[in-house]
């Protein structure tokens, strides 16, 4: 799935943000641990990040904090994801600090909400309606 | 399959190209048999909306039967008629629950987010076929199409209703409705509307429907204003009279309860300097022309309510912020939330009380589709709808 997701590259954000991490927060309509949950499973977090082949734990606390420190497409850097409940019941607030953040949060608000991550791509094409079409 | 494709200012043409298929699982692809030209797609074709890309299949009016569903869809089912909502909406964030379907959190892709995050404060909802902006995906102006989150969207429609009757739920029925419901009318209420296109006669029909006491329709075009006034409207024609004057005469010198501005940015669009540039570039939006709604905030009562369906992208100078706080307006606007007002209206179609098929002038065949547009751009007198059929004119 992340094969066709276009984001911003490393060289991309060294050049706008000085390689300084972004934070940024997002409010998702699911309960803390079930979000912690799904981002302590390393194998999730291809479906919504890019360029990500191997993360390794840095600092975990249970249903508040993860940390990590990444290798991928030939550049190393380290993020964190906090999760804190929404002061107005609306779920939780989840913040990420990591580089080329937006995207990768964006996703994975929409996977966690609604159970995948929205494109306009298609992928190969696999099957055909031409026998059906009235052309 | 035949589709409806954009290169350029007044260049559409109907190619070949790839047959849409399943990409998530709450997909559905549809067959298209009835879709229809919107006018807010003549901002397309006069290349006035920013993000658009060749090749670009156009069309957010539509309906047709489902061919395959995902396996995460388990509303669908094959064989099953539906009309799509213009607006792609999830269903599960915070706007979706609360009915704001056309503020859809998540129905936007991640990356063309970013463009409209920059222009509005947050970014915009998904929608078919209209620029990159609302995410790029393909219309309906097609044999096929595919539709997101088809578990949330589509309306099935009973057998034995033909698909003119309905296809207008897509859009432009409950654009026109939100905009009427948007006026909180009361029975005594005298409502106003400016602009007599599709947007704007819906209004009026819908005012009606909701319990006005009076529709004032606005226009210049006198078949337009014919087909107000064959609803009951009262007409005003701007090219022959002064229209707040006029209004003022006819509400005994108080103005209309309600203001619905269905006029919007007639055509001019609007654009977007640096639009694709880097992100730390300067984005500078274009002003909109806004003389119609500065009409309809002098004109209307005090305290009363203005009623913006009327699509603006951009920004403007000149709005006369004085008069509307120092009388007490209110203004509500938006895209519709097709998907919340869809199964009521279905509902008064079925029962007869709405009827909007008298709204299309034109029934082409998909092929025959930049026609369509070239007449629809020339003619907006006599040509009032132009319906497509991508899978032949004599079959459905």
């Amino acid at each position: 799935m992340a094969d066709g997701i276009a984001s911003a590259t490393q060289g991309e954000l060294a050049a706008h943000k000085g390689d300084v991490p972004v934070s940024r927060s997002v409010t998702i309509d699911r309960p803390r641990e079930e979000l912690y949950a799904f981002w302590r499973n390393f194998n999730n977090l291809p479906l919504f990040m890019c360029n990500i082949h191997s993360a390794e734990v840095t600092d975990d606390d249970p249903n508040r904090l993860i940390a990590w420190r990444l290798e991928g497409a030939g550049v190393c850097n380290s993020g964190r994801v906090e999760f804190r409940d929404s002061p107005d019941s609306r779920g939780t607030v989840v913040t990420v600090t990591q580089s080329h953040v937006r995207h990768d949060l964006r996703r994975f608000k929409q996977l966690m909400e609604t159970g995948e991550v929205s494109t306009a791509q298609s992928p190969e094409r696999r099957r055909t309606h031409s026998s059906t079409a009235a052309h | 399959m035949r589709a409806l494709t954009w290169h350029g200012e007044h260049d559409v043409r109907v190619e070949t190209v790839p047959d849409p298929q399943i990409v998530n699982p709450r997909d559905a692809i549809i067959k298209v048999t009835s879709t229809a030209i919107c006018g807010s797609d003549l901002h397309l074709y006069d290349h006035t909306i920013p993000t658009m890309k060749a090749g670009d299949v156009l069309g957010h009016e539509f309906m047709g039967e489902v061919v395959e569903v995902g396996p995460g869809n388990k509303k669908l089912k094959v064989g099953q008629r539906v009309v799509v909502p213009f607006v792609i909406a999830c269903g599960q964030c915070f706007f979706c629950k609360q009915q704001q379907f056309a503020t859809c959190d998540n129905s936007n892709p991640a990356e063309t987010a970013d463009m409209s995050e920059r222009l509005y404060g947050h970014p915009i909802t998904g929608a078919f076929g209209y620029s990159h902006l609302t995410g790029g995906y393909a219309g309906g102006q097609a044999e096929y199409v595919r539709v997101p989150y088809a578990d949330v969207g589509p309306l099935v429609i009973p057998d034995g209703i033909e698909d003119e009757k309905v296809l207008f739920l897509s859009d432009i029925l409950p654009t026109g409705w939100m905009a009427a419901d948007n006026c909180e009318i009361k029975s005594s209420d005298i409502v106003a509307v400016w602009g007599c296109g599709p947007v704007g006669l819906f209004a009026v029909q819908s005012a009606f429907a909701l319990g006005a006491h009076r529709v004032i329709a606005i226009d210049r075009l006198p078949h337009r204003l014919d087909l107000a006034k064959s609803m009951g409207a009262e007409v005003i024609n701007f090219e022959e009279l002064d229209v707040r004057e006029a209004l003022v005469e006819m509400t005994g010198g108080i103005g209309p309860d309600a203001c619905i501005d269905a006029v919007a940015m007639e055509s001019h669009g609007f654009s977007a300097d640096s639009f694709m540039d880097e992100p730390t570039a300067a984005v500078q939006l274009v002003a909109d022309q806004t003389r119609g709604l500065r009409q309809v905030i002098l004109a209307c009562r005090k305290g009363g309510l203005v009623s913006i369906p009327g699509f603006y992208g951009g920004i403007t100078d000149k709005f006369p912020i004085g008069a509307l706080m120092e009388r007490g307006l209110s203004i509500k606007s938006g895209q519709s939330h097709v998907q919340k007002y869809m199964p009521h209206l279905l509902e008064l179609i079925m029962e007869g009380r709405l009827d909007t098929t008298f709204l299309i002038s034109h029934r082409l065949d998909l092929e025959n589709a930049p026609e369509g547009y070239r007449i629809f751009k020339e003619n907006q007198n006599e040509v009032t709808k132009v319906v497509l059929k991508p899978q032949g004119a004599t079959r459905h």
